[in-house]
């Protein structure tokens, strides 16, 4: 008992480490989802993240609204928005074309699911620096769940891995544990968009006969059952035929450019959204 | 000063994300929370320092898409490792210190990628790149040289029992090898 109290602070910091030890053992195999502590301490802190990220864009939409050509900002802004809507449109017209010159007149998903997004605001991103992951500011209050797919207007963003009742936490496409099934919109060439931690996403398992070249959309194949069929994944940037391997070698730049990462949506069940019929529930603040 | 030090520190965790984000460093690994811990140890406040690195770690564990428990893991017991080797260090020359931060930062990641190799089942294995964990290194080292003068000054005399140099400046520290 002395030998303990003489040493105090060394037998606390060794049941610290000893606590620690305890907690990772638990939690390993549990997947990333959050338990109930988590989930309250993320409900605390995250408004904290709102508010700065919050403030920041406050900061930064006044200096370019009001100091910088504001009229001519709002116009850019608008226009390059609506730049992004027509692309998603034009890449998903492009999709549903092809799809009917294949004759695949069984996709019967275009008018039998009424899929529903609901808009969601970045709030923060990785804290560790080892992920590429984000939150955002929906939970399972909103009906958000695990493994719900998460878009923007250029394309798929990632999934949801963890959730509390007001944010969930999304794992982006370029983080190296991610991997997502899909085909080169043009030759239906399959293979997995794999991310890789930095900017650049590989496409693997690309077979030696499939017709691809840099400048090719990548779309999700539908496969796995996560992602659903058809969303922009990304362009490919270079393609090597080496004869000493097995695959081709092919980079994908993604579609979503995750610097500029402020609004997503989230695809609230894991159907294909058809043309027209994707349901927005679009609140004013985040449908810029 | 310590209550103080932990608010700032766990805004530093929750935003550190964020601002990496804002300034494009998202590649760099910069963590002041070493920091704090190499100060709290020099400063001999080993309790501190433990509690300091499981709240912190707690903290990052929760914000980051990893098991719980893993970067509190990595922050104690790197902290107990350093403490129980002390007479080994010179906790009482800033520029040490420094030098200290950026090994404290070179073990936390080979720590990290170890626990992750040994125990996989679950948990998501972290993209890294050796360059940019070498260059946060030297980086948080440099930064943590005036950092440290600050939190000297913020924090006063160290409290009684801690090793005082002979020569140096009026905290006690010692500016040269």
């Amino acid at each position: 008992m002395t030998i303990f109290l003489e040493h105090k602070p060394k037998w606390v910091t060794y049941a610290l480490v000893v606590l620690s030890l305890i907690l990772l053992s638990l939690s390993l195999g549990k997947g990333q989802e959050w338990n109930t502590a988590e989930k309250l301490a993320i409900e605390v802190t995250a408004p904290i993240q709102k508010c700065f990220i919050g403030t920041v864009r406050f900061i930064r939409d006044i200096w370019s609204n009001y100091f910088f050509l504001a009229e001519a900002r709002k116009e850019n802004l608008r226009l390059k928005d609506e730049i992004k809507l027509l692309k998603l449109e034009n890449s998903r017209y492009k999709e549903v074309l092809l799809t009917n010159e294949r004759l695949q007149e069984l996709l019967k998903f275009q008018d039998s699911t009424d899929a529903t997004l609901i808009p969601a605001m970045v709030t923060g991103w990785d804290s560790s620096g080892m992920f590429k992951s984000i939150i955002i500011d929906k939970g399972s209050r909103e009906r958000v769940a695990i493994n719900m797919v998460v878009v923007s207007s250029e394309g798929v963003v990632g999934r949801v891995v963890s959730v509390s009742p007001h944010y969930s936490q999304v794992l982006l496409v370029p983080d190296q544990n991610s991997a997502i099934d899909g085909v080169v919109q043009s030759s239906r060439g399959r293979g997995m968009v794999k991310g890789s931690g930095s900017d650049e996403c590989s496409f693997d398992y690309v077979i030696k006969t499939c017709e691809i070249e840099p400048g090719d959309t990548i779309v999700t194949s539908g496969l796995g059952g996560i992602f659903p069929k058809g969303l922009c994944l990304g362009r490919v940037k270079s393609v090597d035929d080496s004869p000493y391997k097995l695959f081709k070698d092919v980079k994908v730049v993604p579609a979503v450019n995750f610097n500029k990462l402020e609004e997503v949506l989230i695809i609230l069940n894991k159907n294909f959204i058809p043309l027209g019929k994707g349901r927005t529930q679009m609140t004013e603040g985040s449908s810029r | 000063m310590f209550p103080f030090l932990c608010i700032i520190s766990g805004i530093f965790v929750l935003l550190r994300g964020s601002m990496s984000r804002l300034l494009g460093i998202e590649w760099l690994d910069i963590d002041l929370i070493p920091i704090v811990l190499i100060h709290l140890l020099g400063r001999d406040e080993e309790l501190r320092a433990g509690g300091f690195a499981f709240c912190m770690g707690i903290l990052t564990d929760i914000l980051a898409p990893c098991q719980l428990g893993l970067f509190a893991l990595t922050y104690t017991a790197i902290t107990v490792g350093l403490n129980r080797f002390r007479q080994f260090l010179d906790f009482n020359n800033t520029k040490t210190l420094g030098l200290l931060v950026g090994i404290y930062l070179l073990i936390k990641w080979a720590f990290l990628l170890a626990v992750l190799r040994l125990f996989p089942a679950g948990g998501l294995i972290p993209s890294i790149s050796f360059v940019s964990v070498f260059l946060s290194a030297l980086i948080t080292s440099l930064l943590a040289l005036p950092l440290f003068y600050f939190l000297d000054l913020a924090g006063g005399e160290k409290p009684s029992g801690a090793p005082i140099a002979i020569s140096g400046d009026h905290h006690g520290r010692t500016f040269g090898f």
